[in-house]
């Protein structure tokens, strides 16, 4: 694939049934992520696999079990070409984990595709209150992703039939919707339940709605933001024979360059920065999303860890923090939690328990308009703003400056039962040397 | 109907983009017709929609093929995989019927009539009972993780290592993916990059990555490249 496109990452999410994953298939099917070859191979096993059913079905069938067997990880990273873009897309999976690996994981979304399904009764159960629809969007947003595409779906199902009025409808209940969550403008795209993603669909009235090709090439390119000041967190720290310490992580805003004088939180030690690879090979500079290690002067191995934020000594350096203020939103927790409660925080890479000191007040999940100062107790469902104070020496950022070192997950019996977007952060002074 | 010959290619190639065969949503008559015409592969690049819908027809045998040319009745359940197994067992009650009938010989009800739609009747029950006790496709998510090992240039310890996780770690719910990659880090340290199909219900990644990390003295750190639905 050309490499003058830019790169775009997509989740796509949605209700069950809403066509999520026959979509997803539609895209990758159509727009090249599937090559001849792949397609070929599946040629021998049709005869076992998926007679009758739609040719894409017939593909996807057997891509599923391709995944499903492990055989190369490859074909597990799906990706297809728009004119202008080159996406890299993720089936939203249902697991419980998935939240907490949106949230520290290496693949940040850029956009958000949500299906929603058309049919009477299909769309009311998506947006009511036990629908995924409204968790999945909001989370997106919690999670910092920045654009939204809308595709109402099952346009061709009879009782829908491209009917004018039920997708005005739909619309309109979506921009309400998704206004209060600050997702301003979305396109929204009208498909087809066969025939989605070459096809412009006509309403019964003859207009013609923006498809989801185009959609997808209306988005505006993400922002790598590398006029920010550097922040890497590590991800580990190694002794390489011959060459020294070699910390490793991804750089998340700002750039990292040899000769740098790089400053580490919360330790605050500050070093020259010799080199850095990636892949074996030296960059004269990492730029955000780059995975690198570098090698750094007169540092002992013990002396850095995973958790630990990498920063220009001379621009804004990461420091470890007093306490931080966050809003959090209670997602899957069984009980009531209450001040002094001390579960695990996935913040970056850190991993670090940290007390709720004090629930400052419980919030609107969307607005954020405060319903109850100081409650005695939270509870799945509520959003709340919250002192926290970590057990350990912690480095965290406020969300709007730094979004990957601004969101956390919330752990307590192995699951994630809240997440959180930090507002303030109380730094601790530097001791000067 | 439209009437498809494969002197027009793009009439067909049209058609196909919005239906999945020639005769809609089952293949049929036209579609063998048009298939046997054409005289090797469609070329992609002109016609997509018949390059691909080729590749699905050539999949299936000339025997299966042939059974749709003559306007192949739409076998609507043919696809629905379980059907056929639960139909056998019911065969014996019309048999019984069929017994009786000699034993009761009056012509004013038909027995064998009744009995036969009662089996129906219970026939159908069973089925649409099966079809409701039919296990719903079981969710699976598709996770590549990485496992970093403190010797990250020792190529035997990385082999061993991800040997090591895949023999050791194998709760129910759990298939290892087949591939494992050595993927270069920087300055010659490697990582391990490997896949795990779990089912939602059963396994949770913390589960799994706890195990590998308690290795302290080899593993540094697991992360999560990416979770993707299957």
């Amino acid at each position: 694939m050309p490499k003058d496109k830019l790169h775009v990452n997509l989740v796509v999410i949605g209700h069950v049934d809403s066509g999520k994953s026959t979509t997803t298939g539609h895209l990758i099917y159509k727009l090249g992520g599937i090559d001849e070859r792949t397609i070929k191979k599946f040629e021998d096993e049709a005869n076992k696999l998926g007679k009758g059913s739609f040719k894409y079905a017939w593909v996807l069938d057997n891509l599923k079990a391709e995944r499903e067997r492990g055989i190369t990880i490859d074909i597990s990273l799906w990706k297809f070409e728009t004119n202008k873009y080159y996406y890299t897309v993720i089936d939203a999976p249902g697991h419980r984990d998935f939240i907490k690996n949106m949230i520290t994981g290496t693949s940040q979304a850029d956009v958000a595709l949500l299906m929603i399904a058309s049919p009477a009764g299909e769309f009311e159960a998506g947006i009511s209150k036990e629908g995924q629809t409204r968790e999945h969007v909001l989370l997106a947003y919690t999670l910092g992703v920045k654009q939204m595409i809308c595709a109402t779906n099952k346009m061709d199902e009879k009782t829908v039939n491209y009917a004018q009025g039920r997708y005005d409808e739909i619309v309109k209940e979506m921009r309400d919707y998704l206004k209060k969550t600050t997702f301003p403008s979305f396109p929204i795209s009208g498909l087809g339940r066969r025939q989605y993603v070459g096809k412009i669909c006509q309403l019964s009235d003859g207009t013609r709605d923006q498809h989801l090709l185009e959609a997808l090439d209306a988005v505006t390119p993400p922002k790598r933001p590398t006029e920010k000041p550097l922040r890497l967190p590590l991800q580990d720290v190694y002794k390489i024979g011959g060459i020294g310490t070699v910390p490793v992580g991804r750089v998340e805003t700002g750039v990292l360059k040899p000769g740098m004088v790089v400053q580490f939180a919360p330790s605050a030690i500050t070093t020259e920065v010799k080199s850095v690879e990636m892949h074996h090979e030296a960059l004269p500079e990492a730029v955000p999303g780059d995975n690198v290690g570098f090698n750094v002067k007169n540092i002992a191995v013990k002396d850095l860890k995973r958790g630990f934020v990498c920063s220009d000594s001379k621009s804004d350096p990461a420091r470890e923090c007093q306490s931080f203020n966050a809003q959090v939103i209670i997602i899957n927790h069984p009980g009531q939690i209450q001040n002094g409660y001390c579960p695990v925080l996935d913040c970056h890479t850190a991993h670090i328990a940290c007390k709720f000191q004090e629930i400052l007040s419980k919030n609107d999940r969307r607005t954020g308009k405060v319903i109850e100062e100081e409650p005695k107790f939270v509870k799945s469902g509520d959003a709340a703003m919250v002192k926290l104070i970590p057990t350990k020496p912690m480095c965290v950022e406020i969300f709007s400056e730094y979004p990957p070192l601004g969101r956390f997950a919330v752990r307590d019996m192995k699951q994630t039962v809240a997440v959180g977007v930090i507002k303030v952060v109380e730094k601790k002074e530097l001791k000067k040397k | 109907m439209a009437q498809f010959a494969v002197e027009n290619l793009a009439q067909v190639n049209e058609f196909l983009s919005n239906n999945n065969y020639l005769n809609g949503d089952l293949p049929g008559a036209d579609d063998v017709r048009i298939f046997n015409a054409l005289k090797g592969v469609p070329p992609k690049d002109q016609f997509p929609e018949v390059y691909f819908w080729y590749l699905l027809l050539s999949s299936f045998t000339p025997a299966v093929r042939a059974q749709w040319a003559p306007a192949a009745a739409p076998k609507k359940d043919a696809p629905k995989k379980e059907a056929p197994k639960k139909e056998e067992p019911k065969k014996e009650e019309p048999k019984k019927a069929e017994d009786d009938v000699d034993l009761f010989g009056d012509d004013d009800v038909d027995p064998e009539a009744e009995k036969k739609a009662k089996a129906l009747a219970e026939q159908k029950k069973q089925e649409a009972l099966a079809k409701k006790n039919k296990p719903k496709p079981v969710a699976k998510t598709i996770v590549i993780f990485e496992v970093k090992i403190f010797e990250a240039t020792d190529q035997a310890l990385l082999e061993s290592t991800a040997k090591k996780v895949k023999e050791t770690i194998n709760p129910d719910g759990l298939t290892w993916g087949k591939e494992v990659k050595f993927e270069e880090i920087a300055y010659g340290a490697k990582k391990i990059v490997m896949s795990m199909i779990i089912e939602d219900d059963k396994i949770l990644t913390d589960d799994v990555f706890d195990q590998i990390t308690a290795w302290e003295d080899d593993v540094s750190s697991v992360d999560i490249v990416s979770m993707q639905k299957v």
